[in-house]
């Protein structure tokens, strides 16, 4: 085969490998076209946040949540710049906190690095306790199960294999027969490993994951424009300059779980300008990651969920026994 | 794009008897800033109204919008611009994407006002009332027929509100009962707007309940305007006046009302409070279902 000739087949090969893991993600994703479920009235934000985003979100939240209502607050360490620690405040916990709330305010007891709350027993625990929302989720299509997870990586290995394996024989080859003419096919070579690893199973909602979440937005926080969050019982929503005017937040207040649904849903994005940037400074990393939540980078201990267990995830999942975080469905479930 | 459907039936299978419509509940008028709210409380919100007129050239953005909420909602269709008082007949490109938009939502029933918002091909861009005759009873009649030939679901009319009145041969509650023993549909009892009429033109509006077919009312409007000067204004801006629920509560006792929707267009208040006025008035329909 002449290298034009070989050069035709790698690229038919590539078109082939494109067009085969787009239709393996669709056939390990059989439920896409599927209507989608109802948005739930009323919305539990941490169920919201952690369906977006798992542990990881659900923890920030809870973070944004306790340090808007005056119970967590960041303490600056004088050799450092900008907030290094979180700590509770010295009161009594309350019991209008949401259950997953209630597990980061005991966590902060003594001073914790933002980013360990992130990596440490808390995340475990975290995902222990919100083990039913994953089992839900998944059975409802939404999330994706650590088989179809597998199944898709091994396609974009199997796929990388057979390209970059190619490619390695015909250099050989070239090599061989005295050609050194071998840079278009290394850089087709990278095109097509580009090419599978787009294709990997890196987000961590389905398809159908994906349309829900575009529809809890559409719904519940049709925009994230950032706002204060108001800490009244009103259930304030972005409607008139009257309301606007009144939703500045009183220290102690717990928020409403309605007001906290935006952030569930975009994130950072959905916080007011100085909220935002607290925020930013205590979770730099994040800061920099999309909004959408989807990427299995971004969900980061998401795909752990359910998967670990540790000395401390039994506590963490008995204290996030109740339901008073808006649907009554919080970490854990039951009631409180 | 919604698909067309346009189909004609006769004007007797679309009479449909008030007493078989269902029992959907009070509920609120659907504005878009309200949305999120809305949402969040659904469990609290059998039935929304939203403005037809909003929705009959829709965006894709809108017809999102209207699958989301007939999706999760039942969704009444509440018409302005058809002007069933015209004279000169109705806008047949209006009355098609009005019968688009039904079809598209299917509910119970929808409504529209006797009024006339068109005269002489223009637009005038607000509800004005009909004079209290009989002329404009069969104007009005005539139409409604018009409209049961392309539009299947039952409609129901709505009582306007009236800063001026013309000259007449009735009054408003002859006229409202001629209006609806001509075009046998169902009534839309708008009681703020019966309160706005009776301040505004100084009778009493709870005797004035006793002339009104009141075994025609479907479904309920209430809100609460503002007083400019010596006039009631029907803004939509405010809480649901005391005497606005003493109404509502007195029309409740005597006839089996379907559904009570709250307007609010003005000054839109946190959903909170929108709720507790609707809940108000779903304690005030459960109390008085038989």
């Amino acid at each position: 085969m002449s290298g034009p000739e070989f050069l035709l087949f790698y690229a038919a090969l590539l078109l082939v490998t494109f067009v085969g893991l787009r239709w393996f993600n669709r056939w390990r994703d059989p439920r896409a076209g599927e209507a989608l479920p109802p948005v739930p009235s009323p919305a539990d934000p941490y169920e919201l946040a952690w369906l977006r985003g798992g542990a990881t979100e659900a923890i920030r939240l809870a973070v944004y949540d306790l340090m808007q209502s005056g119970h967590l607050e960041s303490t600056r360490d004088a050799s450092t710049r900008g907030p290094a620690h979180l700590l509770a405040t010295p009161r009594s916990e309350p019991s209008g906190l949401a259950p997953l709330a209630r597990v980061v305010l005991r966590a902060c007891a003594t001073p914790q690095k933002p980013a360990d709350l992130m990596r440490g027993t808390l995340a475990e625990g975290v995902d222990v306790a919100c083990s039913h929302w994953r089992l839900a989720h998944e059975e409802a299509g939404l999330l994706q199960s650590a088989s179809q997870r597998t199944n898709g990586w091994l396609a974009v290995i199997f796929s990388l294999m057979v390209l970059v394996g190619i490619t390695l024989m015909r250099i050989d080859y070239a090599y061989a027969h005295g050609h050194s003419n071998v840079w278009f096919l290394i850089a087709l070579t990278g095109v097509a490993v580009m090419i599978a690893w787009s294709n990997r199973p890196s987000r961590r909602l389905t398809v159908r994951g994906v349309s829900y979440l575009q529809r809890l937005r559409s719904a519940l926080a049709p925009s994230p424009a950032p706002r204060r969050i108001a800490a009244s019982n009103n259930d304030s929503t972005n409607v008139s300059d009257d309301t606007a005017n009144s939703t500045s937040a009183p220290v102690w207040s717990p928020m409403t779980s309605a007001a906290l649904v935006p952030i569930a849903l975009y994130g950072m994005e959905a916080m007011a300008g100085h909220d935002q940037q607290q925020m930013r400074q205590l979770f730099p990393q994040a800061a920099q990651q999309p909004s959408t939540g989807c990427s299995a980078g971004g969900c980061g201990s998401a795909s752990s969920c359910g998967a670990v267990e540790s000395s401390s995830s039994s506590s963490s999942s008995s204290d996030s026994g109740g339901g008073d975080s808006g649907g009554g469905s919080g970490c854990g479930g039951g009631g409180d | 794009m919604i698909a067309v459907a346009v189909i004609a039936v006769a004007a007797a299978d679309v009479v449909a008897a008030v007493t078989e419509l269902p029992f959907l509940g009070a509920g609120l008028g659907y504005r878009a800033p309200l949305r999120g709210g809305i949402f969040q409380h659904r469990h609290e919100l059998p039935v929304l109204e939203i403005i037809a007129d909003d929705y009959l050239d829709p965006t894709p953005e809108q017809l999102d919008e209207l699958t989301l909420l007939a999706e999760h909602f039942i969704v009444l269709p509440h018409a302005i611009g058809l002007s069933l008082g015209s004279a000169e007949g109705l806008d047949p490109v209006y009355l098609e994407r009005l019968a688009n938009l039904i079809a598209h939502l299917k509910p119970p029933w929808w409504s529209e006002h006797i009024s006339f918002t068109r005269a002489g091909g223009i637009d005038i861009g607000h509800l004005t009332p009909l004079p209290f005759t009989q002329e404009a009873v069969d104007t009005l009649a005539h139409n409604v027929a018009t409209v049961r030939r392309v539009i299947r679901t039952p409609l129901i009319l709505e009582n306007s509100a009236a800063t001026f009145t013309l000259p007449g041969e009735m009054d408003e509650a002859a006229f409202i009962t001629a209006v609806v023993s001509s075009t046998q549909c169902g009534l839309l009892f708008d009681i703020t707007n019966l309160h706005v009429n009776a301040c505004n033109q100084g009778y009493d509006a709870r005797a004035a309940l006793d002339r009104l077919p009141l075994e025609h009312v479907v479904q309920l409007h209430f809100t609460g305007g503002h007083r400019r000067i010596d006039l009631e204004i029907d803004s939509h801006s405010h809480p649901t006046p005391e005497p606005v629920w003493t109404l509502l509560a007195e029309v409740c006792r005597r006839t089996p009302v379907r559904a009570a929707i709250l307007e609010r267009d003005q000054r839109l208040p946190p959903i909170g409070e929108l709720l507790n006025e609707v809940r108000r008035a779903q304690q005030l329909m459960t109390m008085s279902t038989p």
